[in-house]
């Protein structure tokens, strides 16, 4: 009998406390662009490199680590060992190192960037070594578990490369700059949190939407989207162009695919409701299609101006997006899920859907959608900069208060389940 | 004698409500055998705390994977 538990893993405090400071540092990115909106112009702005990595190391990196502590023992069993107090200090430092290389690109200056450096190599080497070890000892039992391993790896080249670019920064090593910038990026976005949303979507759509599984043979996607980035980053480094062209098609086609398949399953949902969980997937499903579409724009055109529109469509709409309707079902589950447990007493506890309210999921969903169209917009017309960076700040802040309302929920709820005398067993 | 569920199909939390409300009930020496179609892992956390024992088989359906699990009181 296999010993699976989400009471093994790291606290549930340490989830939610993830959850919400990913949330408030995509906030904090956004408030950045309102701040310095000229960093649309180019993406080699120091407020626009600024701004990239408080959203990705702040922002999405906090969530998606804490999704991983406690919502990946629910969906495929894998047990990640808790670590108390480090655990925290890991989650410091990442945040601590997403600020100091924020301020090192704003700033300029060895000081932070070499403070950022320590701080988060330190702390994500630790954290993606810790989830490494747990996926390799785990025995290979389901697909889920292959592509979260293709997806730490990804992680581990998306380190790689950004340590390689602080030694250029910092120490002047002679490497090929700009090769090493778009490998970088590329094993982020698509790598690492496109092959981690690939892979989750095949769970949670299916699951919370009601509806047939992926196709069997969309467990090779994570692996050919390996091998397109290996393709690229080789074709890079080499400067030979059609094999960077060719990788870049491969992974337009595997986001296309991507959309296809889940527009056409969202679609068929079973479950009936059309809240902002479906709408959220459907747009997520739409997104993915369009992602293809620009990030070929991108490669081909000699129109910088794609390069951005592509970043701010994979970082705040597809990377944001999905940890934003993720969250919607994710927390209310785990809330429930440990409310359950200690619900000795079986007193009848809230539906998943009561917990977020719907109304303001759609509220916050919509925002957070117009911003980001905003955002994409303002990559060819600057003036939306503001108001698009107005809204998405705002959406984020939306989303902040919804979780830390359900999380007080949480508390209390369960505070007062544990106060409960045991239900007494009817007797046969 | 074997008490027969099926939850396969259904959207969450409802699986396990279900599941847990049958296993509640079970007589002492009877079994609980739910059919479902993903492997239900904060299940066995809470079958664990609350005193049964279950083992699980993985079963083909159409191509797709499903699951039965046997429960009993330990």
């Amino acid at each position: 009998m296999q010993l699976v538990s989400t009471a093994a893993s790291p606290a549930p405090g340490l989830t939610f406390a993830s959850m919400l400071a990913g949330v408030a540092g995509m906030c904090a990115a956004a408030l950045l662009l309102v701040w310095q909106p000229e960093a649309m112009l180019t993406r080699w702005h120091p407020a626009a490199l600024a701004a990239v990595h408080l959203f990705a190391l702040g922002g999405l990196m906090p969530v998606m680590l804490g999704a991983l502590f406690q919502f990946v023992p629910v969906a495929c069993g894998l047990t990640l060992p808790r670590w108390g107090g480090v655990d925290w200090l890991i989650l410091f430092a990442l945040l601590a190192g997403a600020f100091a290389l924020a301020g090192g690109f704003l700033l300029g200056g060895p000081f932070w960037l070499a403070t950022a450096g320590v701080l988060l190599l330190g702390s994500l080497i630790v954290a993606a070594g810790r989830l490494a070890r747990a996926l390799w000892r785990q025995p290979l039992r389901s697909e889920m578990v292959a592509a979260l391993r293709r997806s730490a790896m990804a992680l581990g080249m998306t380190l790689l490369a950004g340590g390689a670019l602080l030694g250029i920064l910092l120490f002047g090593w002679n490497l090929p700059l700009l090769a090493i910038v778009d490998w970088h990026a590329l094993w982020g976005i698509a790598g690492w949190v496109g092959g981690l949303v690939a892979s989750v979507a095949a769970v949670v759509v299916p699951m919370f939407h009601v509806t047939a599984p992926y196709p069997k043979q969309w467990r090779w996607a994570t692996r050919v989207l390996l091998g397109a980035l290996l393709l690229g980053s080789v074709a890079g480094c080499l400067g030979i162009g059609w094999l960077a062209s060719l990788a870049c098609s491969l992974l337009a086609a595997l986001a296309l695919v991507f959309g296809l398949l889940t527009a056409l399953r969202v679609s068929a949902s079973k479950r009936g409701e059309r809240d902002a969980f479906h709408w959220g997937w459907l747009g997520l499903a739409a997104l993915s299609s369009a992602l293809a579409v620009v990030s070929l724009l991108a490669h081909f055109s000699p129109d910088p101006r794609w390069s951005v529109a592509f970043g701010v469509l994979a970082l705040a709409g597809f990377g944001g997006g999905t940890v934003t309707v993720m969250l919607y079902r994710i927390v209310p589950f785990l809330i429930w899920l440990h409310w359950q447990r200690a619900n000795k007493a079986r007193a009848r506890l809230p539906l998943l859907h009561q917990i977020i309210p719907g109304r303001w999921q759609a509220a916050q969903l919509g925002t957070d959608a117009g911003g980001m169209v905003l955002l994409c917009g303002a990559a060819f017309w600057p003036a939306l900069t503001l108001p698009g960076a107005l809204l998405l700040a705002t959406s984020k802040l939306g989303l902040f208060i919804l979780l830390a309302r359900a999380l007080h929920d949480y508390r209390q709820r369960l505070a007062l389940l544990k106060t409960l005398p045991p239900r007494v067993r009817p007797v046969h | 004698m074997t008490i027969h569920l099926d939850v396969r199909g259904l959207p969450p939390c409802e699986p396990f409500e279900l599941s847990m409300a049958a296993a509640d009930e079970l007589p002492a020496g009877e079994t609980l055998e739910v059919l479902i179609h993903r492997e239900p892992f904060p299940l066995y956390d809470w079958l664990r705390e609350h005193g049964f024992v279950w083992q699980v088989a993985r079963e083909d359906f159409s191509g797709y994977e499903q699951f039965r699990i046997t429960i009993s009181r330990a």
